[in-house]
């Protein structure tokens, strides 16, 4: 899943949030990415160094060949390096293992954490003490193994010797390896020398095939990273150790490119997730399937070993079979895994007499002691210039990957920014519950305004087109009084004697009106019936022609819903519905009447002539107001009523509002009807005007 | 009252004119409630239809002003073409009196909106193809010249009338959307929020007192 140990600290193994966390960083896209990819380069670079730092070391001290100081040199950071990766893995503090941790770790951190100069320092440091700090670690670290060996069983004697029948195959053995402590899997460079580890490569160097056993638990998983960079996480053990493969996978073509042809082969190696490489070398070299190279193998070492090993040769058959059976990927991960070393091998042979000349001196002296043929020469060195190979690859991977890295990222303020932010952003799990949350909360605003909406008289007055005939009775009432102002002002002043004690009477019907009708109010009067003979008693008076009673059909309807209501009495219907009905029938009569009182307006203008008498027609205009808000009362007392009938459930507090609401919204439709009644006075005006006007001609 | 929930963010108005008998009534119904108006009574003054309509993603009311066709009321529905965003000019292509009165209608129109008002001309009655008396080509010259929009229409069929109410208001929003239409004028014919109806009153007559050009 990550790239380098950095990364496993805060993800993989820390459980569910960092995961959920994890996930999230991974949604952000290639930002993320290249700060994985940048961690790992560093990451490579930091297993360079720390291999030169421990080369450097154990060389001052061990210059003479010390078996035992140069196995405890490396021996020591492994272990430490093994611990603090498994104190962190438990999302234990990264500044509490730096502390406790060496050198090694520390430098580690450094990388991490400091400056961009630091690490170009470091890499510079790197690259000007690499010949010499290479070629000693890499004979250090040649001697420590063997020594470990040794010393961690007392076969190894017998195995030393054997293990110089096979030359070829040791050499496949420490190649192989060596390879693995070069992969990206950083950690793995220090890891190999752990005890466990050695005792292992000691039981290896039984025999080539045994490898196989450790090969696939190593490969496979970095292949799996690399191929499928999801979710592996968890399900591997051997997480951390393998996570090196991902990064390398992703930004291999570029890394391939800066290698250069001499790095080609080793590169192949390195990366884990370079298949295609591999698969290059696979077919180059006709490579025999990795079954066939076990038994092959098993099958050589039984002839050699034959005499002195029988036991061995036994373990070693059972050992083959068994890596038959674990690997769970044989064509893509064993092809590889066996193939390696050999190329390896040939890819280093130029390099080999170089590195020999080097590099005899202790490892021979060492050999001889044990009486062995020059064939322990060959293999040293050999797997020697390997090493140094392997650690050349290393430290170019670094630089180049360190330089690529700034190109892209100057500064590494991205790849910082991808460190620390990370602690502030809130985990997955909790943006989707607030999501939950929100959501929830929309849902029930929607809810709610549509209830709003129900219950709202300006909607339904709009709804039912009261507003817009507001608005043009508006524009009428504008239109008329302009003409007004107009016409008085042609007039000549005995005509304007004449007409304006009309206007007048006009003007204070439509203002006392207003002040009666309030009185009026209280009075018990028109009931049912009365209602609408009133209202088309007082429209007739207006001698306007015909025109649809829309208030009319409206109250009916209202009277229809009405008496359903009390007919049904077992109240079924809720305190809510009645109040929605109230507030929309209230809202529906008012802007009948206004729709009324416009169409009145037009059709005064339309039918004027001298018969009329406009005083008259504004009494009946007054008195419809009067009737229409005294309705609205009534209305709304009814629906108080329907309201207090309701299921008892819904008694309490909430009757009480929603029968204020519905006297609130009744004397708001009394107002909207005084208002379209006092806009048809300038209407009113007008026609007088014109009419007496005409009169005068 | 404090302003009530609304579902739209603009309200476009439009108002439809042309000669009696064209069909403005039952274009108005087909559009709003979708159906045929078989006997439609003479309209007085002005009578209303809306609906909302979604262009670009946005819920915009269409407040429809359906004015009186007859001569008589011409002087009342005058007033009410101020501060229109659309005009949609009907005439009968079963009637070349109809076409032909287009011209004085159109100077109405134009007199009484304002410049960025989209006008629209629809030939209403086309299923009426044997009866034709106006061609589409004359009419779409004429749509041309004055740059109006044109589309012939059935209120009987439904066809093309959604389009034509439709096309006026993307046309509308369009011109919302390059500045051409700015919402802050007295008479663009949109409003951006709906006002409340008790404000409405009061906002309204302080505007129109200044402008008493008509």
């Amino acid at each position: 899943m990550s790239g380098t140990d950095d990364d496993a600290f805060a993800s993989a193994d820390e459980g569910d949030e960092t995961l959920t966390l994890k996930q999230k960083d991974k949604d952000e896209g290639p930002v993320d990415s290249d700060a994985v990819n940048s961690l790992k380069k560093k990451g490579t670079e930091k297993s360079v160094q720390q291999k030169s730092k421990i080369g450097a070391d154990t060389s001052k001290d061990v210059a003479s060949s010390t078996e035992s100081v140069a196995d405890g040199a490396v021996k020591h950071p492994g272990h430490q390096t093994k611990k603090s990766k498994q104190k962190t893995k438990k999302g234990k503090n990264v500044v509490k293992s730096k502390e406790n941790e060496g050198e090694v770790l520390k430098e580690k951190e450094k990388v991490k954490y400091s400056e961009t100069k630091q690490i170009q320092s470091a890499s510079l440091e790197l690259s000007t003490s690499k010949p010499s700090v290479a070629d000693d670690e890499k004979s250090e670290k040649k001697l420590q193994e063997v020594t470990e060996k040794v010393q961690k069983s007392p076969q190894t004697a017998e195995k030393g010797s054997t293990e110089m029948k096979t030359p070829q195959k040791a050499v496949t053995v420490e190649t192989e390896s060596f390879t693995k402590e070069c992969t990206p899997t950083k950690d793995s460079s220090v890891k190999t020398c752990t005890a466990e580890e050695t005792s292992t490569r000691t039981e290896l160097l039984k025999s080539p095939s045994s490898q196989e056993i450790v090969r696939p638990m190593q490969d496979s998983p970095n292949e799996q990273d690399s191929n499928e960079t999801k979710d592996t996480g968890n399900a591997e053990p051997t997480k951390s150790s393998s996570s090196g493969g991902w990064g390398w996978g992703s930004w291999g073509s570029s890394l391939l490119d800066m290698a250069s042809s001499s790095v080609t082969t080793f590169t192949s190696q390195v990366g884990g997730g370079l298949n295609a490489v591999l698969e290059t070398v696979e077919s180059t070299l006709n490579i025999p399937p990795p079954e066939q190279f076990v038994d092959d193998s098993a099958e050589k070492e039984k002839d050699e070993k034959n005499d002195s090993n029988d036991v061995l040769t036994d373990d070693i058959q059972d050992k083959s079979e068994r890596t038959e059976a674990i690997c769970t990927e044989p064509k893509r991960s064993d092809p590889e895994s066996v193939e390696q070393p050999k190329s390896t091998t040939k890819a280093q042979e130029p390099h080999q007499m170089q590195a020999a000349s080097k590099t005899s001196g202790s490892g021979g002296s060492w050999f001889s002691s044990w009486g062995v043929s020059n064939i322990t020469g060959i293999v040293q060195n050999t797997s020697k210039s390997l090493m140094t190979g392997s650690l050349d690859v290393l430290e170019i991977i670094g630089k180049k990957t360190f330089d690529v890295l700034k190109d892209h990222d100057p500064g590494l303020k991205r790849a910082r920014g991808f460190l620390f932010d990370r602690k502030d952003k809130p985990n997955l799990s909790q943006i989707l519950r607030d999501a939950k949350k929100e959501a929830e909360f929309r849902v029930e605003k929607e809810k709610e305004f549509e209830e709003s909406r129900k219950a709202d008289f300006g909607v339904h007055f709009d709804e039912f087109q009261g507003l817009v005939h507001l608005e043009a009775l508006e524009i009428l009432s504008q239109q008329s009084e302009r003409k007004v102002q107009s016409l008085l002002m042609a007039l000549p002043t005995d005509s304007l004697a004449t007409i304006k004690p009309t206007l007048l009477l006009i003007k204070q019907t439509f203002e006392t009106e207003i002040e009666e009708e309030e009185e009026s109010a209280d009075e018990e009067g028109s009931q049912g019936q009365d209602f609408i003979r009133l209202v088309a008693e007082h429209l007739a008076e207006l001698q306007i022609g015909s025109m649809p009673n829309k208030v009319k059909q409206t109250w009916e309807e209202i009277e229809v819903w009405l008496a359903q209501f009390h007919e049904k009495k077992d109240s079924d219907v809720s305190s809510k519905i009645v109040h929605q009905t109230a507030i929309q029938s209230l809202a529906r009569l008012t802007s009948k009447g206004i729709d009324q009182f416009h169409k009145t307006g037009e059709l005064i203008l339309l039918h004027m002539d001298s018969d009329h008498d406009y005083v008259k027609k504004s009494q009946s205009l007054a008195s419809l107001t009067k009737i229409l808000c005294k309705e609205m009362g009534c209305l709304a007392n009814k629906f108080a009523d329907c309201l207090t009938g309701t299921s008892e459930e819904d008694r309490g507090n909430e009757i009480g509002c929603l029968t204020t609401n519905i006297y609130l919204e009744a004397s708001n439709s009394s107002s909207y009807v005084q208002d379209g009644f006092r806009l048809l006075l300038p209407v009113l005006q007008q026609a007088a005007i014109e009419t007496s006007e005409v009169l005068n001609r | 009252m404090a302003a009530g929930p609304y579902n739209y963010s603009y309200i476009f108005k439009y108002i439809i004119i042309g000669d009696m008998g064209v069909g403005k009534s039952c274009l108005l119904h087909q559009f709003t409630e979708k159906k045929f108006m078989a006997d439609c009574p003479h309209t007085i003054g002005v009578e209303f239809g809306t609906r909302i309509i979604e262009v670009s993603g946005q819920k915009i009311k269409l407040q429809i002003w359906d004015t009186a066709g007859q001569e008589r009321f011409r002087a009342v529905t005058r007033s009410y073409y101020r501060g229109a965003a659309g005009a949609l000019m009907v005439y009968d292509i079963t009637r070349r009196s109809t076409y032909n009165h287009l011209s004085s209608w159109l100077t109405d129109a134009r007199n009484l909106t304002n410049p960025n008002t989209v006008i629209f001309l629809i030939g209403n009655k086309s299923d009426l193809e044997a009866q034709r008396d106006v061609t589409y080509e004359e009419a779409k010259q004429f749509a041309d010249e004055n740059g109006l929009m044109f589309l012939e229409c059935s209120a009987k069929t439904g066809d093309n009338v959604e389009d034509a109410f439709l096309d006026t208001a993307k046309k509308i929003y369009q011109n919302i959307q390059d500045g051409s239409l700015d919402l802050n004028a007295a008479e663009s014919g949109v409003q951006h929020k709906p006002a409340t109806p008790r404000s409405a009153i009061s906002t309204d007559q302080a505007p129109s007192k200044e402008g008493c050009a008509c």
